[in-house]
């Protein structure tokens, strides 16, 4: 419970002590474990074996007191709890962790406990204690916190610190106003006068009541109280109150003041409360409150009067901010990270109105997300940023961040996004990471486009052998045909011998889909050449490639070539010739 | 009884409490917990009101009068088994059961102030028994309680007494109000309390405005205190702070309008159930209310003649001027999002027209609606430096009520006829003995809201007196008469009565 008083008060009151009426040392002695449970209290937690011990301790400490008071109360200095005038706590130091300080510093100068405060309220009042210590001067002080956990048992006064109330003029008359300058004053026998005449006047001619005249008649009781209807009403509008978005409300007056007022001045004040306002509004998840102010910006701006290129700017500003990657970065972060999303459709809201300058942030946040429920809405948003703006998404193809140019790669490809194919193309020959190239080919495997199969056949040289596995069997699909001279040329050269099974088939695939009948002289080459200078033919893995390749060519050269090496002794060879006369497919 | 289950009641220790409690127990000694008495005392209260209303309106065998009286007995034998005794005690404007303070809320809201008019009436302040009592017993004492026989309050109790031991219904021990009004040394530390609150808050708020003016950051836990205070006062002696928002000062128009009306708010959000904290929200915002004028010429605010359009547009900013303005106060790194909503809309009609023009505000929060009544209320009713003569509180009233164009919410409205009485608190009147008196409070008794209590501050040739006898308009003579009746009100600044200094 809450009492200001005057300091003189408190100066009187602690000298005016009566003496202890049991030892004071019992009272000490639980002001010691007072103190040492709020330690406790901070350093363990709740359910810690010390904490629980420091609290029984308390309890305990407290009953031979109330065996012989209904009452302790304390006067409050900076560095001492007194008792009926004696010191029964000390802390010679202020500041730290001195409880007489802590009391002391914001105002508290008498604290008074009573019977039940160790039983239900002392744990409330041990929260409290480092929510004062380490409270920022903006922050509540003990008083407030002290007031609004209500406690029953436990009671204070306190100084308003360094502010003594002005005391009101009753240098008057007491019941009567000086009479102002220049005017005079009824004396109040007019008044009553008055009333009399009125009266009689009323009784002659009931109809004609002077004013001020009271019938007693006009008062039905009944009308001032609520009926069970009105209660209701009134019980939901309370209701109402704590649940209207008070914050939308205020983004609503904000932006009409804004809309309305044409005092420039006026205007840059409300911009600079609406950026403000936004910060909060972020950071306390507010998500489809934002995205009504952003919405509403546009709005504003279209309808305001004499609106200054400036305010313009600086309210557009606005969206332009929230998308920026860091600031959109931090709130995909604490999504990420927090236990519970916010409502699926606020986020949507808010994703809604983001602007170009966000799709990095989105992007980098879908590639790192753990968070099932949030990738979906990160998606939508990226696809919807991404479809209206090719240009930023190609951009961010040659992010420096892996993760954004990685995840804008991807997109690229699911979007068929023709123009991401130079940047696509740019990514493949600058050396970048494997991840990257091979995403590079997927995507430009998807847009599929003769460009995009162009800068795939870039590829066929890779390093990494899935990433040319994967450039083969693209351009493969596609049978595509500029790629003639740099296939053929692996498949004569070191490549196509150098390379592992799967690959050396798709490359030969490859081959024989594109080279057509000019292909065959190489292909039968490979497949039945005699031998070289020692008499060896290829080998005959070579040799099997040799013949699916003229398998796919499907000509009657081709067919001829074949059927040359029908008798083969080799079983690789034997079979991958049979299946290529059948049409088949090699395993 | 326990300690300090009484507002004002002398400490555990002996000493005189100076210290005001707002939440009287939190136990019932070794009986049931402070909880337990509440949810069954919220039925009690409720099971009395009905009793006591249908025994008005039925015959005593009527099966629902036999009903609601033996759910009554039921409830009280539930208190008894758990305390050993069921005790009603009435202290200023709270009931107390079983020495635990009924909380008021908008369900019990007229139960309470039945039970309290119907025992006021009858000079009852405590009824106490250790046995159950049957349902003859409480036909007996409740039939005597709706016809009460006597003058003044205390014949009235001499004759319930003596009525009940002439039925030979024992069972209930029975007091007068152990806490009178009339008690000069409560009322004068209720007073000074109270005094100091109001101080205070007009000090601070000065100060806070004064800061915002000069765009300084206003010291918030200042502010807190002021408005925390103006809460405890109002829920523990909601009179006496009431009255000193009659203190006309209009030098400080504006810091005492603002401290008006979080009072006035604060109370009325009291009888609509708020709990404490919602209190101080809205106490809050009542107070900030027209901090927006701290950003209008001080020339302008306090020009004596009417103001040109120009001036006049200056002054209707304010409501939109205090949104910015509370953009200055920030609580923790929070910005006083309701307080800038009340600021906004206080001047906005139900239907959201009036000013400022709104063009997205969807709805006005109940905090608005309340403020506003509060605002319009204090403001007609005090004479300000352009005014030549303040209004009439009761016709402010009755206008508020009756013109729909002002826009006001009606229930809210009903609400605060209901918490002034027709005779708003400070109304300067003259009764039919031709004495000069100065409402004092309202009349508890549900059916005698033109009937307040009253301090007669003259006599029949005008002269004045001070500080002057209170008087209850309610009280009747033998004949079942009203020994004194308002017959009209006054304007106390064209006699120059200082309304305020009766309250201090």
């Amino acid at each position: 419970m809450t009492t200001p008083r005057a300091t003189a008060a408190v100066n009187v009151a602690s000298e005016d002590r009566a003496d202890p009426p049991f030892p004071s040392l019992v009272v000490g002695d639980m002001l010691k474990l007072l103190d040492k449970a709020v330690r406790a209290h901070q350093l363990y937690m709740h359910n810690n074996p010390t904490y629980l011990k420091a609290l029984e301790n308390v309890r305990r400490g407290f009953e031979p007191i109330w065996n012989q008071t209904g009452s302790l109360v304390f006067q409050v200095t900076d560095t001492q709890l007194k008792w009926c005038g004696v010191v029964v706590f000390d802390h010679p130091e202020k500041g730290g962790d001195s409880l007489p300080w802590l009391l002391f510093k914001d105002g508290l100068r008498e604290l008074a406990l009573f019977p039940g405060f160790e039983d239900e309220e002392l744990e409330q009042f041990l929260a409290i204690i480092p929510r004062v210590r380490h409270a920022a001067p903006q922050e509540d002080d003990l008083l407030t916190i002290l007031w609004e956990q209500d406690f029953a048992n436990l009671r204070y006064r306190y100084i308003e610190v360094n502010d003594p109330a002005a005391p009101l003029d009753l240098n008057a008359e007491p019941g009567r106003w000086a009479a102002p300058a220049g005017k005079t004053l009824e004396p109040p026998s007019h008044a009553i006068d008055e009333a009399r005449r009125e009266q009689e006047q009323a009784g002659a001619a009931a109809e004609e009541r002077p004013p001020g005249l009271v019938k007693m008649e006009d008062f039905d009781s009944t009308l001032y109280f609520l009926d069970p209807n009105e209660i209701d009403y009134l019980r939901e509008e309370t209701a109402r109150e704590y649940r209207v978005d008070l914050r939308r409300l205020v983004v609503s007056a904000l932006l009409d003041i804004f809309e309305l007022q044409v005092d420039p001045l006026v205007r840059d004040e409300v911009a600079a409360d609406l950026e403000a306002l936004v910060l909060h509004l972020l950071s306390a998840g507010q998500f489809s409150t934002v995205a009504f102010l952003l919405r509403e910006i546009e709005g504003a701006m279209q309808r305001a009067r004499d609106l200054r290129p400036s305010d313009r700017e600086r309210l557009g500003r606005l969206p332009e901010r929230l998308s920026h990657p860091d600031a959109l970065g931090q709130m995909l972060q604490a999504l990420e990270e927090s236990s519970s999303l916010p409502p699926k459709d606020e986020l949507a809201q808010l994703f809604a109105q983001l602007n170009p300058s966000a799709l990095a942030a989105l992007l980098d946040a879908i590639d790192r997300t753990q968070n099932a429920e949030l990738r979906p809405l990160l998606e939508a948003s990226a696809e919807r940023l991404a479809q209206s703006n090719t240009a930023e998404l190609v951009r961010l193809v040659k992010h420096g961040k892996a993760s954004v140019a990685r995840e804008a790669i991807r997109r690229a490809g699911a979007m068929r996004t023709a123009a991401a194919v130079p940047s696509l193309a740019d990514v493949m020959q600058s050396g970048a990471e494997r991840p990257m190239r091979a995403a590079v080919v997927t995507a430009l495997t998807d847009i599929g486009t003769p460009g995009a199969l162009a800068a795939i056949e870039l590829a066929l040289n890779d390093s990494e052998r899935d990433i040319r596995l994967s450039a083969i069997r693209a351009l493969s699909a596609r049978a595509y045909r500029p790629a003639l001279a740099r296939v053929e040329a692996a498949v004569k050269g070191k490549q196509a011998r150098d390379a592992d099974r799967t690959e050396r088939i798709a490359l030969f695939e490859l081959y024989g889909g594109i080279c057509g009948d000019a292909g065959v002289p190489i292909l039968d080459g490979i497949l039945n050449a005699k031998g070289g200078l020692f008499g060896r033919k290829e080998d005959p893995e070579m040799r099997a490639c040799a013949a699916i390749a003229l398998g796919k060519v499907n000509t009657a050269s081709s067919r001829a070539s074949l059927e040359r090496s029908a008798g083969e002794k080799d079983i690789i060879v034997r079979n991958a010739v049979s299946r290529a006369l059948r049409g088949g497919t090699p395993t | 009884m326990t300690d300090g289950r009484d507002p004002g009641t002398p400490s555990g220790d002996g000493r005189p409490s100076l210290i005001a409690r707002n939440t009287q127990a939190v136990h019932s000694g070794a009986g049931l917990e402070e909880g337990t008495v509440r949810r069954i005392g919220r039925t009690w209260v409720i099971g009395l009101y009905v009793a006591l209303r249908n025994l008005k309106l039925y015959p005593v065998e009527n099966a629902v009068v036999q009903k609601a009286l033996e759910e009554l007995s039921a409830l009280s034998g539930e208190l008894i088994a758990g305390d050993g005794e069921c005790e009603l005690k009435l202290a200023g404007e709270f009931l107390f059961l079983n020495s635990t303070r009924m909380k008021l809320d908008l369900d019990n809201y007229t139960s309470f102030s039945y039970i309290l008019g119907r025992c006021r009436e009858a000079g009852l302040g405590v009824v106490r028994f250790q046995d159950r009592p049957s349902t003859r017993d409480w036909t007996v004492l409740l039939s005597f309680l709706s016809s009460p026989q006597g003058p003044g309050p205390a014949e009235r109790f001499e004759n319930l007494a003596k009525r009940l031991a002439d039925t030979s219904v024992t069972v209930f021990v029975i007091s007068p109000p152990v806490e009178s009004a009339d008690d000069p040394e409560d009322e004068q530390e209720a007073k000074e309390r109270a005094k100091r609150t109001y101080q205070q808050s007009v000090t601070t708020t000065k100060e806070v405005i004064n800061s915002v003016r000069m765009g300084q950051s206003p010291n918030i836990k200042k502010i807190k205190r002021v408005v925390q205070g103006i809460v405890d006062q109002i829920l523990s002696d909601e009179t006496s702070l009431m009255g000193l928002t009659t203190i006309r000062d209009y030098d400080d128009y504006t810091f005492t309008h603002c401290v008006n009306v979080c009072i006035f708010s604060v109370a009325l959000g009291r009888r609509l159930g708020l709990t404490r904290l919602q209190l101080y929200d809205l106490g809050f915002s009542g107070l900030f209310h027209d901090i927006g004028k701290s950003r209008v010429p001080i020339d302008i605010i306090q020009k004596p003649d009417m103001l040109t359009e120009d001036e006049w547009r200056l002054v209707a900013a304010h409501p939109w001027l205090g949104v910015l303005a509370l953009f200055q106060l920030r609580e923790h790194q929070e910005f006083p999002y309701r307080s800038m909503l009340v600021a906004y809309q206080h001047h906005m009609k139900r239907d959201l027209t009036g000013y400022p023009r709104s063009l997205r505000m969807s709805e006005i929060t109940f905090y608005s609606k309340i403020v506003a009544v509060a605002d319009g209320f204090d403001a007609a009713t005090t004479r300000r430096v352009y005014m030549s003569e303040a209004l009439d509180p009761a016709e402010v009233l009755r206008e508020m009520r009756d013109n729909p164009r002002r826009g006001m919410d009606p229930v809210v409205v009903k609400a605060f006829v209901a918490l002034l009485g027709v005779f708003p608190v400070g109304t300067l009147v003259i009764l039919d003995t031709f004495e000069l008196a100065i409402v004092h409070a309202p009349n508890p008794l549900p059916d005698t809201v033109s009937r307040p209590i009253v301090r007669v501050i003259s006599d029949a040739y005008g002269n004045v007196i001070h500080p002057g006898d209170l008087l209850d308009l309610a009280e009747r003579d033998a004949d079942g008469n009203f020994r004194h009746t308002i017959i009209k009100t006054a304007d106390p600044d064209r006699y120059g009565i200082r309304i305020g200094d009766y309250f201090l």
